[in-house]
């Protein structure tokens, strides 16, 4: 802007009061100009900043270290919205669908019975997710399941 | 599944019965069919019109000819021949003849077991009551061939099988629809009607779903008895077995034990067996309770907790389908809800133990997680409230600057016309 | 200080007067006194650019052109990502807002009569730049690959599918297989990022280069021999800058609050199999697709790409002197005609096959844009009426 000023070089008759009114409304501007920048680049900076440990969903989701699950016990979780139940047999983890595919209850991994049971009508699948007895009319969805450096990793 | 509702019939497990059709198929193809057939039997070139009859039979394609049911020797070329006497011809056998001829191969293990089919009917035929009143001379009652057919049996695991899980309502009806016929015995003529209208009746017969409960699945089939006022709760419990589990926990079990209390039936009725519904609470408990006794209030008591989980319920998940619908992005309260509405659903069987103190803990539950979800939306919605409230200073700002660049926009116009006229005034 | 040190840093190196001096001819350039709000559009068309390119390297850092991936990384983008919802509204937005300018800049060209010699050429760019920005459009709505985009893209190929001879060529060219797929979102998504940007980035340079080259045109009737050079006037800085402040920033305050208020919606994943109801493009697309529908497949071909010809050729078929609107009533009146057959064709399109409540009696238009009476009889689907603005 100072070359404005030069350029335009004011007359003698302006107050040395309307000099300051000038400057301030330059300054006003040039202020006005860096907040506007500023208030584009740091919402792009916060977006750059990685949200989480992990981009988003790849092939295959990390959802849980092996050492949180003892061989014979299970553990749920939630993946896209829906509960994922996770059963580490002596061999390998096994990932199904946790919604019972009767009326959608969530089932649970009895150890003791070596089933998957539904809390809401009895009804059983073993571990291949088939149904044992009780009326759900369809196994429960497996996933294909990845044991890399301790984590687990889940093909959706 | 199946297994439990038709214990006998599916034993062998699914891989055996499929195997079990294409072993048949292979020989139906492998067969040069009716023309070997009827080289063999010679009974068909008179009864020529039981071939088609026959043809499709579960027997026929196991070459098992007339002779084994009807006598006779069908090897012979003439019916002279065939029917002579010493070739153990009988004719059409009768009722009781029929019981001990089918069992005289379905009751040998040495026969079946090749096919994998267990041999107990003709036992378990014997301990029903259409076994002992046939036995007892009545022929009315219904023998192997009323139910399965006689020339076209088919597998049981064919649709078209008269004993097929779909068609079995109807075939009990054939006898059990006649009045004429179940007057003579003081037994309804009119339970298929109910049964249609039931919950069951619908599940099977309007949507096809095979595991819903036919009679047999509560009266048996081979063995058919009407169970006792005792053996209700265990009938129903083949299916429910929650259900059947916590009423053992409620105080009903221990009169029922005594024969006061039908366990289900008492609430819930029978053939005409409706869906559950939380207004049997009002309807059914007042029956024996009058309204004002402590057990009434127990169960309103009750009802009141269904009412307000199921409620919670259905409020949360209006509330996440309809953030979802704004744009929000909702999957962790999509699995709170899951995780909610199965204690929703584990509640219905929990009732059965009219014990509020247990029925609660599912109660708090839901509502605790329907309080949850409710929160973690109504976040969301503060959050795009405040980016909308954002805008209000955004716009302070933009006016701000539009009317700086404006101000001076003026200055320099001014200035240049100044200019303009001194230039004028110049020239 | 250190000021006084880069630049003697640069004056030892550089001819840094000559540079001054061109930056600041450029800068203070002097515009014609007719210079109007309306001209700060083209500038206005160049900032959404800037912006849809600097917020679209935003969304190329988390979005990945895969059918299994791409809907889930928008999702993650708009759902996970601090403040990328704001980045991709403002990208959607842009777009849309582009269009919009781009098309009023052209109008205001169209209007004023600055097509006109000497500069024809400045004009056929510019119709090509608005022809980019069209397949900018449509190559971008593809790509979050949602229910919307998949059969939105699906009908519009299918449309490039019904030209003679080579349609079916174009049709598998475009898709990159027989149907919208992993191939389609690759080759859109390269052409969308990479072969677009930098085709219009060198058309907007050459534009711009013409424009700063030949200067703006005035309002006085096309001299005969070449223009005669401007003297006095508006210098482009600060006075017209000033100007384009202004309008930028409520722009830029449009663009944002239109972000808030009313989100695109990411919708469902595109499905395959599920065909949703009343399948529309977007509503740039909407004159061309309705009309389409009127004619039989080719002559509605024939008849919808003259359209982009006599705005390209425009220049060359108006030899018309004058550049003042009111002395151009032919042109006027033409331009205004065509102004209304797309709106009145958009709004038919944006019609078509909805149910619509007008003074409390429920309408349903069919494929055409004609309202009947809902619930309406058996007859409605065998009759086929032309629409009244055409018969």
């Amino acid at each position: 802007m100072n070359n404005i000023e030069e350029q335009n070089p004011i007359g003698p008759a302006i107050l040395k009061k309307e000099m300051s009114r000038r400057d301030f409304i330059d300054w006003v501007i040039k202020g006005g100009i860096l907040a506007t920048l500023s208030g584009m680049l740091l919402p792009a900076l916060a977006y750059l900043w990685p949200v989480m440990g992990h981009g988003p969903k790849v092939d295959m989701e990390e959802v849980a270290a092996l050492e949180e699950i003892p061989v014979g016990a299970s553990k749920k979780i939630v993946l896209a919205g829906s509960a994922l139940l996770l059963i580490r047999t002596p061999q390998e983890i096994k990932a199904f669908s946790a919604i019972c595919t009767h009326l959608g209850c969530v089932v649970d991994w009895d150890g003791r019975k070596h089933e998957i049971v539904c809390p809401c009508h009895a009804g059983v699948f073993d571990l291949e997710g088939r149904v044992v007895s009780g009326p759900p009319p369809r196994p429960l969805p497996s996933y294909l399941v990845k044991v890399i450096n301790g984590k687990i990793y889940i093909k959706l | 599944m199946n297994k439990n509702r038709f214990p006998s019939l599916f034993q062998t497990g699914p891989q055996k019965i499929f195997f079990f059709f294409l072993l048949m198929q292979c020989q139906g193809l492998g067969w040069a069919q009716t023309p070997q057939m009827s080289e063999n039997n010679s009974c068909l070139l008179c009864h020529a019109d039981m071939q088609e009859d026959m043809k499709g039979s579960i027997h026929a394609q196991q070459g098992i000819f007339c002779n084994r049911c009807h006598g006779g020797d069908p090897a012979q070329p003439t019916k002279e021949l065939a029917k002579a006497p010493g070739t153990g011809y009988i004719g059409s056998p009768n009722k009781q003849q029929i019981a001990e001829m089918c069992g005289t191969c379905h009751a040998n293990v040495e026969v079946m077991n090749f096919y994998g089919i267990r041999t107990d009917q003709l036992a378990q035929y014997k301990t029903s009551m259409h076994g002992k009143k046939l036995f007892e001379g009545d022929t009315n009652v219904a023998v192997c061939s009323d139910c399965h057919g006689e020339h076209d049996i088919l597998p049981v695991g064919d649709p078209g099988s008269s004993v097929y899980p779909l068609n079995i309502p109807k075939t009990c009806n054939r006898c059990h629809g006649n009045e004429k016929l179940m007057s003579q015995y003081k037994l309804p003529a009119d339970i298929f009607k109910t049964y249609q209208h039931s919950v069951h009746g619908k599940a099977l017969l309007e949507e096809k779903d095979l595991s819903a409960a036919s009679c047999i699945s509560c009266h048996g089939y081979h063995g058919a008895v009407p169970p006792g006022a005792r053996d209700v709760g265990t009938t129903c419990g083949k299916c429910h077995m929650n259900e059947k589990k916590y009423f053992l926990e409620s105080v009903h079990a221990g009169i029922s034990a005594q024969g006061k209390f039908s366990e289900c039936i008492s609430c819930h009725g029978n053939h005409g067996v409706q869906p559950a519904s939380k207004a049997l609470y009002d309807q059914a408990c007042v029956r024996c309770h009058s309204a004002d006794t402590p057990e009434a209030k127990r169960g309103g008591e009750i009802h009141q907790m269904l009412d307000e989980a199921e409620e919670k319920l259905r409020s949360a998940t209006i509330l996440v389908k309809q953030a979802s619908i704004e744009g929000f992005f909702v999957e962790p309260e999509m699995a709170a809800l899951e995780a909610a509405k199965t204690n929703v659903i584990a509640m219905a069987p929990l009732q059965h133990t009219l014990l509020p103190e247990r029925i609660s803990e599912l109660h708090k539950k839901v509502v605790s997680a329907a309080a949850d979800i409710a929160r973690s939306i109504h976040q969301k919605q503060q959050f795009l409230r405040w980016r909308k409230l954002s805008l209000i200073p955004m716009w302070v700002f933009i006016a701000m600057m539009i009317s700086t660049l404006w101000i001076k926009y003026r200055q320099l116009h001014s200035r240049s016309r100044e200019k303009q006229d001194e230039k004028k005034k110049r020239s | 200080m250190i000021k006084r040190w880069i630049k003697s840093w640069f004056a030892e190196r550089y001819d840094v007067d000559q540079i001054e001096e061109a930056v600041k001819g450029q800068l203070e350039k002097p515009l014609p006194k007719n210079i109007s709000w309306f001209h700060t559009l083209g500038s206005m068309s160049l900032f959404l650019f800037v912006s849809q390119v600097l917020t679209g390297i935003l969304l190329l850092v988390y979005y990945r052109p895969t059918v299994h991936d791409a809907f889930e990384s928008v999702k993650f983008i708009t759902t996970t990502a601090y403040m990328g919802w704001l980045f991709r509204q403002i990208h959607a937005w842009g777009a849309n807002l582009m269009i919009v300018v781009v098309f009023l800049h052209m109008l205001r060209t169209y209007i004023t009569g600055s097509y006109k010699k000497p500069r024809e050429l400045t004009w056929v760019l510019g119709a090509a730049l608005f022809f980019i920005t069209l397949v900018f459009g449509f190559t971008g709505y593809l790509l979050p690959w949602n229910q919307l985009a998949y059969w939105a893209t699906t009908v519009g190929t299918e449309i490039a599918g019904a030209v003679p001879y080579v349609g079916n060529f174009v049709k598998t060219l475009l898709r990159g297989g027989v149907a919208v797929g992993g191939e389609t979102i690759s080759r859109f998504f390269v052409v969308h990022v990479i072969v677009l940007p930098w085709v219009l980035f060198f058309i907007i340079v050459v534009h711009l280069f013409l424009v700063r080259y030949q200067g703006i045109a005035t309002m006085d009737p096309v001299s005969p021999g070449r223009e005669p050079k401007l003297k006095e006037g508006v210098p482009f800085f600060p006075d017209h800058v000033l100007k384009e402040g202004i309008v930028f920033f409520i722009l830029i305050g449009i663009l944002v609050t239109l972000s808030v208020l009313r989100p695109f919606d990411l919708g469902e994943k595109a499905d395959p199999l599920q065909t949703p109801f009343a399948i529309k493009p977007e509503w740039y697309f909407l004159p061309m697709y309705q009309m389409i529908k009127y004619f039989p497949k080719l002559i509605g071909i024939f008849i919808t790409s003259l359209g982009p010809l006599l705005l390209i050729l425009l220049p060359f078929l108006d030899r018309g002197k004058e550049r003042n609107p009111l002395k151009r009533p032919i042109s006027i009146t033409l331009g205004v005609i065509g102004l209304l057959l797309l709106i009145g064709l958009g709004m038919l399109g944006a019609l078509s096959e909805t149910k619509k409540n007008f003074f409390g009696k429920t309408y349903e238009f069919n494929i055409y844009g004609i309202p009947h009476a809902f619930p309406s009889t058996g007859e409605t689907q065998a009759k086929i009426q032309p629409p009244p603005s055409l018969s």
